[in-house]
């Protein structure tokens, strides 16, 4: 079990973390390719989608093939997708290359596909721990990288700064030695097809709950981080404020992450995802109501940050909980796609309303709303392992 | 886990979150990125 969530974790703190800091790209390379702030932007939301559509499809290999072969390939593509990325000269070739390289990449490296091995390789009692530590990393990740990744743009250039990041990607293929597992435990279990197995995900209500509730996280988190720089400037607040939330919501996501796989074991995980929603749609109006200060800013920011990803472990726990391992990581996937379509949502929709009204108010009540809708819907979520019928005899 | 092993673990932890959210900090760093994420808008 330990070497299984020492290089989990050590895969997803790289793979969430390079593609973070994604946004600091944003200006040395519309400026020295002279595109327009719209390439760079719908790049990012193509990777974003495709990140979400081959979900499902690479934690479908994983499930068949090992978790292993996928992140061998993901992390090839991760390479490629970055080093193209450095090299494009067309808005085509960096749609191709940041957008579909590397959100095909993103599929195959991230949560989905190592939680398939950690469902698999741990026992159903330490599951949820186990998902909140693996969070956790990512969520380090993404705290760590870009700091570092602002450092090698500054000191060896953006181009050269993704060359680096594109070798070090490659680390994931030594890392994903360690979760190599022997055929028999890829395919123990009752032996389902795919197709039996997605519609007996599909037809039960309380997968249909969940993918529901994630794709409300997605829409929040995507909304906040991508449109509250905007909205703190809008309202005259120094640029520092919105780097020191920035930090505060990583730093606080790692304990939110990692506190929510360990309450996943005590307490029904359904409660605990409710008990999440619930309290950002507090949060996001307590932060409205508020008179916008400074330190209302960095509060918010800690207690959003302690709810960010915090989603993450107990959803997928409750996944292998009700279907069992078998195939984790392509239902996951097909979870995942939810929160992508709601990210993509809370980018676009934040953005379009904000043109058409002049300012944010209605999609942070929107989000709000979608808050309280999560915390209902999670709420007749069964935990338990479904019931099958015995398999019959040929 | 011994109860040493797993003070170190968390102490480690925590001195990695800690050097972190320090560069965070960094006035040249919060310029730069203040600065890239202002940019965007």
């Amino acid at each position: 079990m330990r070497q299984v969530l020492i290089f989990g974790a050590l895969v997803v703190t790289l793979s969430m973390g390079i593609r973070h800091g994604f946004g600091l790209w944003l200006q040395p390379i519309t400026m020295d390719r002279g595109w327009s702030r719209e390439t760079f932007a719908f790049a990012l939301a193509i990777q974003n989608l495709t990140w979400g559509l081959f979900g499902p499809l690479a934690g479908m290999l994983a499930d068949r093939f090992g978790a292993f072969r996928v992140l061998l390939i993901g992390a090839v593509l991760y390479s490629l997708g970055l080093i193209t990325m450095a090299l494009a000269t067309s808005g085509l070739a960096f749609t191709g290359s940041a957008g579909v390289l590397l959100g095909m990449a993103q599929s195959g490296t991230t949560y989905a596909v190592v939680y398939g091995v950690i469902a698999r390789q741990v026992a159903p009692d330490k599951r949820s721990w186990a998902m909140g530590m693996t969070a956790a990393a990512g969520s380090f990740g993404q705290f760590l990288m870009v700091p570092v990744e602002s450092w090698l743009i500054g000191h060896a250039g953006w181009d050269n700064a993704l060359f680096i990041l594109g070798i070090a990607a490659l680390a994931i293929m030594p890392m994903a030695i360690g979760l190599r597992e022997p055929p028999a435990a890829v395919r123990s279990g009752p032996q389902q097809s795919i197709a039996a197995a997605l519609r007996e995900a599909f037809a039960y209500p309380s997968f249909r709950l969940l993918t529901a509730g994630y794709f409300v996280c997605g829409f929040q988190v995507v909304f906040i981080g991508v449109h509250m720089p905007s909205y703190l400037k809008d309202h005259g607040l120094a640029p520092d404020v919105a780097t020191t939330a920035l930090a505060l919501i990583g730093l606080f996501n790692v304990f939110g992450t990692y506190t929510a796989g360990v309450l996943g074991q005590r307490w029904p995980k359904k409660n605990i995802l409710s008990a999440i929603y619930l309290l950002r749609a507090v949060c996001i109006s307590v932060f409205l109501l508020a008179p916008l200060t400074e330190w209302s800013v960095y509060v918010f920011s800690a207690a959003m940050g302690s709810l960010w990803l915090s989603t993450v472990p107990p959803t997928n726990a409750i996944v292998a909980q009700i279907f069992g391992a078998q195939y984790m990581s392509m239902l996951s996937g097909f979870v995942f796609l939810s929160h992508q379509i709601g990210s993509f949502l809370g980018s676009w929709l934040g953005g379009k309303l904000y043109d058409a009204t002049g300012s944010y108010d209605i999609v942070w009540w929107l989000s709000i709303a979608l808050g309280v809708f999560a915390a209902l819907i999670n709420l007749p979520v069964r935990e338990a392992a479904i019931q099958r019928r015995p398999l019959q005899p040929a | 886990m011994t109860k040493v092993r797993r003070t170190l673990a968390w102490s480690a932890a925590a001195a990695a979150l800690g050097a972190v959210f320090a560069a965070y900090l960094d006035p040249h760093l919060v310029l730069d990125l203040a600065s890239r994420v202002w940019a965007c808008f």
